[in-house]
């Protein structure tokens, strides 16, 4: 009886302790009003219209329906404003997106693939770019837009409209640092539920990337 | 006199609003395979392999006919519009092929040449399989940007990026863009096919777009069928009543034989509408057979109601178109030994019609046909009843040598022709849609087009050199490579396919559409053979035997036989020349033909050869039936305008076998049947 009351109180702390770490978790999202979600947008484009440049680090996960565990891999970013990024793959593979050009190395090929890019007209492989630079209204295909208060971060959910094309992500979700803007997850689902999600960390905004070091990339090709 | 004119014109309207309320609520069978015999293995192997390639999701498909050409409505502003309809579930903007992916890789894999195929089966040795999923595990780590990196994590075992590379030369060109279109699930009733295809067109308009796909077909063939219909039967219609009118100047004859007719056919559509679900493609030539047919009855009706014929004549008239009420419909009903499903149709159609209008013009009451005093000028013999009056055995030997003649030119010719390519109308916007898809894979190498493929035959040395046992390993590999659930992906479901066709060991015969259709003539020819042979021989037993109750001459019955012998390769003669032969569906309606043939030899025989005075019964019975036979070639004549080529030739084949019906009853045998009457006189002793 005597041990039975200690244990008692311990685990009612433990609860407690889980509870009070979890509460944002259990805390119902709270979407953005439209004049919340205006002021928001501004913010962030005036914090990306302030980066130069950064490096970071990105974890890729491919989902498949036909799998339990996602496909997952390591990369290394760089971008360079306005219109430069690279995502390096462990220097196994990259992609290199410029302002007309869209460079890529698939893992086990020998020759890097080459497409053009139109400055103009929004793409979903320059979606990763345009939100480093804060070009967030460039996205091919409509999409209904909700964005949620967390306790840390803001959640973006976007949602393909009926009858767009389906080759479109279903849904894409970004979730941003409340403090910092800084994009620290991208989900994009596509149906019959194939999905892709990016996490990126380690933020380096004090180093411009060099471009120098962009060049070997841009020479495999030339 | 006012009133009887009121209710006329009445009933002529309540009795067009009937046809066409009918008319809106009818439902055609598109599926023009289900006018064959389920009997015949040709036509299972046909219906199987169709269902086995109707695995689109897509209803509608429009393309366009210039591609990379502005057009007036551009892609997009049509697939918007398109997607603004009420019945549209899903409208898609696409270079995609039209059916599943793993379809269509399997379309590919089994036209495959033998080599191809073995180095196919070579990539699931153990290592070589391991391999291939690893290095395909690796590209799913790197950039997923591109189409072809998308592409491994559907197909992580490469079986389409190998028939890419083996069929396109490296890369496959994508096709042009075109517009695909999903109808709600609940919106793929008849009705509302129709609806969606007409409010497609008239979204479309004259943009140089072009509907296809499987739904189109079926809008296509069930417009172009109600088309031809409301066409055929209401130009027949007016026409025979224009051709009364003009013969007896008697509009209030016209108008009686217009409202009965139109009722006719109003009775046979609402028996279909009661007894099947759909009406086959054959049948739709009911309206034209029973408004052809039947304004027969009503012409024979006509004379005998009117003032002037003689009694004797009058019940001589009647007696024959009880007759040949009676004659007609049971060759008609024989039709129901048919075991092609659209005849057995058409013959209850047209039975009932012609029932109805038979019926309607026995019952009716003398005063109806004439609002005024009507008499025919019965008077005066037409210059050709005196000729053949004179001279009986110029005519007949003149019939004689002209079916001798035109049977001899036969010789040499194909008459028959059981050819079931000419089934679907060429110019069919859907059948140029499957033409479109044909050319952009030629084109481009593209997958676009394999639709028509899929149900092609695969080679059989692929057959023998694939093993299911291979999917079983290259299933256990993905297992192993955290693929847990590996049924989901396409590669896995192509090679179920080729498990499939190698599991049920029909295959080759099931999907061997081609042989098929190779098969169909020689089996369509033997079944319609047998039919014909088995329903010609009980007809004609029943007739014989009711001519011979009927007239209790043999001599007579022999002559009204012997009519149909002589007709017979004058039919055939004009037929082919006309129609370019003999097909199918019209070899089955000899039948009737047959029937109608009685029908004239009758009415010319009896009267001739039974009747007191011989030129009074031929000037009695020759115009009318002129005018009978007139009529019901324009009836036949008209399907010769129908969008179907086996309707054309069915209408082309029975306008000329009218014609030469008529031709012999009233040379041949109206010639034999004076010389019998005068052999006959000169042997009766005078009282």
């Amino acid at each position: 009886m005597n041990h039975r009351l200690p244990v008692f109180l311990l685990l009612l702390t433990l609860c407690w302790i889980s509870a009070v770490l979890h509460a944002s978790e259990l805390r119902e999202d709270t979407a953005l009003d439209a004049r919340e979600v205006t002021a928001l947008k501004a913010a962030f484009r005036q914090n990306r219209a302030a980066i130069e440049g950064l490096t970071c680090q990105m974890r890729q996960a491919v989902i498949s329906p036909s799998r339990d565990q996602p496909v997952v891999s390591e990369a290394e970013v760089a971008y360079l404003a306005p219109d430069t990024l690279l995502i390096d793959y462990e220097g196994e593979a990259f992609v290199l997106i410029e302002r007309t050009r869209l460079t890529q190395l698939i893992p086990g090929e020998d020759e890097v693939e080459v497409s053009s890019l139109d400055p103009d007209q929004p793409a979903m492989e320059t979606m990763l770019r345009e939100l480093f630079n804060g070009r967030i209204d460039q996205l091919p295909g409509g999409y209904d837009e909700r964005i949620y208060g967390l306790p840390d971060a803001y959640r973006v959910v976007l949602t393909l409209e009926p009858g767009e094309d389906p080759h479109l992500p279903t849904m894409i979700e970004v979730e941003l640092a409340t403090d910092s803007l800084d994009v620290r997850h991208v989900a994009l689902t596509f149906p019959q539920g194939y999905g892709m999600r990016f996490e990126f960390r380690a933020y380096d905004k004090s180093v411009v990337p060099d471009a120098a070091y962009l060049e070997p990339f841009r020479q495999r090709h030339e | 006199m006012t009133r009887r004119l009121a209710i006329v014109l009445s009933l002529s309207v309540l009795s067009v609003a009937l046809v066409l309320l009918l008319l809106r609520g009818a439902t055609f069978e598109t599926d023009i395979l289900t006018i064959f015999p389920e009997e015949l293995e040709s036509v299972r192997h046909l219906k199987t392999a169709t269902s086995e390639g109707a695995e689109e999701d897509w209803d509608f498909f429009l393309v366009s006919t210039q591609p990379g050409e502005v057009v007036q409505l551009p892609i997009a502003e049509l697939a918007a519009q398109v997607r603004a309809l009420d019945t549209v579930a899903a409208v898609e903007v696409t270079t995609d092929p039209p059916v599943p992916k793993h379809l269509l890789g399997a379309a590919i894999l089994k036209r495959l040449s033998p080599e191809i195929f073995a180095e196919m089966v070579e990539r699931f040795q153990p290592d070589s399989l391991q391999a291939t999923l690893d290095d395909n595990l690796r590209k799913m780590r790197g950039p997923m940007w591109s189409g072809s990196s998308a592409l491994v994590m559907d197909d992580p075992l490469g079986m389409r990026d190998f028939l890419l590379r083996e069929t396109g030369g490296g890369r496959s060109m994508p096709g042009a863009a075109y517009v695909r279109v999903q109808l709600k699930p609940e919106t793929r009733t008849d009705s509302d096919i129709l609806a969606t295809g007409q409010a497609i067109e008239s979204l479309r308009g004259e943009s140089g777009w072009l509907m296809g796909g499987r739904t189109a077909y079926h809008y296509q063939i069930a417009t172009v069928l109600k088309q031809d219909l409301v066409l055929s039967s209401g130009f027949v219609l007016l026409a025979v009543s224009a051709l009364f009118l003009l013969a007896y100047r008697s509009l209030s004859g016209m108008l009686v034989i217009f409202i009965v007719q139109l009722i006719a056919v109003a009775v046979a559509l609402l028996v279909g509408l009661l007894c099947y679900n759909s009406l086959s493609i054959i049948s739709i030539s009911f309206g034209c057979v029973i408004l052809g047919v039947g304004i027969d009855f009503g012409l024979l009706s006509y004379h005998a109601a009117v003032g002037n014929c003689p009694a004797h004549e009058r019940r001589s008239i009647r007696r024959s178109i009880a007759m040949s009420a009676v004659t007609t419909i049971a060759a008609v009903l024989t039709l129901q030994l048919s075991a092609f499903p659209g005849i057995r149709q058409l013959s209850v159609l047209v039975g009932a019609g012609l029932a109805a209008a038979a019926v309607l013009f026995i019952l009716l009451p003398p005063e109806w046909w004439s609002f005024g005093k009507k008499t025919l000028r019965g008077g005066r013999s037409p210059r050709l009843v005196n000729a053949l009056s004179r001279k009986p055995a110029l005519f007949m030997g003149g019939a004689l040598l002209i079916a001798g003649g035109l049977g001899l030119s036969l010789l040499g010719r194909t008459v028959f022709d059981f050819s079931p390519e000419h089934l679907i109308p060429r110019e069919l916007e859907a059948a140029q849609v499957d033409q479109w898809f044909a050319e952009q894979f030629r084109a481009g190498q593209s997958e676009s087009m394999l639709r028509a493929k899929l149900s092609d035959p695969i080679r059989a040395e692929n057959r023998q050199s694939w093993d299911p046992a291979l999917t079983v390993r290259a299933l256990e590999l993905l297992r192993e490579n955290g693929f847990t659930r590996p049924d989901s992906l396409s590669s896995v479901m192509l090679l179920r396919e080729l498990d499939t066709w190698h599991a049920t060991g029909l295959d080759y015969d099931r999907f061997s559409i081609a042989e098929a259709w190779e098969k169909l003539p020689v089996e369509l020819s033997a079944a319609a053979t047998h039919e014909l042979v088995q329903i010609a021989c009980l007809t004609l037993g029943a007739v014989t035997l009711a001519l011979l109750i009927a007239s209790r001459s043999v001599a007579v019955t022999g002559l009204i036989l012997l009519t149909l012998v002589v007709g017979a390769p004058i039919t055939a003669a004009l037929a082919s020349w006309l129609g370019g032969g003999i097909t199918l569906f019209a070899v089955l309606a000899l039948p009737l033909l047959f029937g109608l043939a009685l029908d004239y030899a009758i009415h010319v025989a009896l009267p001739v050869c039974m009747g007191q005075t011989e030129e009074g019964a031929l000037a009695w019975v020759l115009p009318p039936l002129s005018l009978a036979a007139a009529t019901s070639i324009i009836a036949f004549g008209a399907l010769g305008f129908s969008s179907f080529p086996l309707l054309q030739n069915f209408g082309l084949t029975l306008a000329s076998g009218i014609f030469a019906a008529f031709f012999t009853a009233s040379c041949f045998t109206a010639g034999a049947g004076l010389l019998y009457q005068r052999a006959r006189q000169k042997s009766t002793p005078s009282a």
